[in-house]
């Protein structure tokens, strides 16, 4: 029981994660005007 | 290993991943999870996906030049062998003499009833804490995908 009550919770959080995570594409299509990830080096100094 | 590069082809790919899952979890006898992933991620994630890549407008991808090749062929031989070989054990008399594992009573476990009661019994500030969560990631999200801050 408490391991299926658990996976609830992950299913929750990952869901979560889901949203803020296409979130940030939509925000790096935004500036980049791409999804293409070998031309996202916004993090490469 | 990248089959299709048509991202809507990808996204019913991964709704078909889902309903796979879905099904594992019926066969570990928790019924509500099963429910759960066909609701909350063929469902309302794959809206979500959906939306993003109709939004996102994704078009001129060039196409995928190496359709078959040798890692594949291999790839599909030894999937085919290890699904002879569970068709073997599933249907060699052995296997369906072996007893009854679970006890009869493992079958109300998953229900709704059992899971509600453990949410808002001994989970209940797990519970409350993850619904602020979602609260949270739903601001970020919007935050993060308005256009101007």
């Amino acid at each position: 029981m408490t391991g299926q009550t658990l996976v609830f919770f992950v299913m929750a959080v990952a869901a979560a994660e889901a949203a803020v995570g296409l979130a940030i594409v939509i925000a790096i299509f935004r500036n980049r005007q791409t999804v293409n990830i070998d031309e996202i080096n916004i993090l490469k100094w | 290993m990248v089959v299709q590069r048509n991202p809507v082809m990808s996204a019913i790919y991964l709704i078909a991943n889902f309903f796979c899952l879905a099904a594992l979890y019926l066969l570990l006898r928790a019924q509500l999870l099963a429910v759960l992933q066909v609701v909350v991620y063929a469902g309302a994630i794959m809206v979500l996906v959906v939306f993003v890549i109709m939004l996102l407008n994704l078009g001129n991808e060039q196409k995928l030049t190496e359709r078959i090749n040798m890692r594949m062929i291999i790839g599909v031989a030894l999937a085919f062998g290890i699904l002879l070989e569970f068709l073997y054990l599933y249907l060699s008399p052995r296997m369906q003499a072996l007893p009854e594992s679970l006890p009869p009573s493992a079958g109300a476990i998953g229900t709704v009833e059992s899971m509600g009661r453990s949410l808002f019994g001994p989970f209940l500030l797990p519970f409350e804490i993850t619904s602020l969560l979602l609260l949270a990631a739903i601001v970020g999200a919007v935050v993060l995908a308005k256009k101007q801050l």
